[in-house]
């Protein structure tokens, strides 16, 4: 039951990274302008498709590597871990800093819970898999 | 983030193969997607110099943690 957790959890990584990928590589400006941000020239461009294509293809490839049986899948979790909880930690530190949500898009808003989500479902998934974690 | 898990991997809270993982995908990933970024925008035209900086940085951070998890299971299998 654990092994099939934590692989749901591996599926569900990839398939948010692969869909972050994409969208982001093919349409950077698009991308951005729903997060708040605008692209003044090719250097935001080229930043988009680095930090959102890019980085998040790689934690497709380090999750599909763990299902594959290729990387330990502790490994995995710890990636995932330590990239939503990263972004949570960001955004809460906004929130606090911004007095609240006001100005933020819907799509910003949804990200504090697809980052919770994500944070607890890796931490979660880290716990049962990992003998002595727990 | 990943500061605070590569000072848990110095301090032994983490293994240090999962930290140079983590390294190696963060870098990977950054230095994957500027290269995709320089072939749709057939060359560095209007990219400013901490972009150029970046293709660099992301490169040697990548190397590096490489170069770090072979050392690594090098040393642990010799032991």
């Amino acid at each position: 039951m654990t092994h099939e957790f934590g692989a749901g959890v591996l599926v569900v990584g990839i398939l948010f990274c692969l869909m972050t990928t994409w969208i982001s590589g093919a349409k950077p400006a698009a991308f951005a302008e729903r997060l708040g941000l605008t692209v003044a020239n090719p250097g935001g461009v080229n930043e988009v498709r680095a930090q959102y294509a890019g980085f998040f293809l790689a934690i497709a490839a380090v999750c599909a590597a763990a299902l594959a049986g290729l990387l330990p899948r502790e490994a995995a979790f710890v990636v995932l871990g330590t990239v939503f909880g990263g972004l949570i930690a960001g955004r809460l530190a906004s929130l606090a800093l911004n007095g609240g949500v006001v100005g933020y898009t819907p799509s910003i808003c949804a990200l504090y819970v697809i980052d919770s989500l994500g944070f607890a479902l890796a931490a979660a998934a880290f716990m049962l898999d990992t003998p002595g974690a727990a | 983030m990943i500061a605070a898990v590569c000072a848990a991997s110095l301090l032994g809270a983490v293994s240090r193969p999962i930290a140079f993982f983590l390294l190696g995908a963060q870098f990977g990933g950054l230095f994957l997607g500027r290269l995709a970024s320089l072939a749709a925008n057939r060359g560095f035209d209007g990219y400013s110099a901490t972009i150029r900086a970046l293709y660099v940085i992301d490169g040697l951070g990548l190397i590096l943690a490489i170069t770090a998890l072979v050392l690594d299971q090098r040393a642990s299998s010799r032991s």
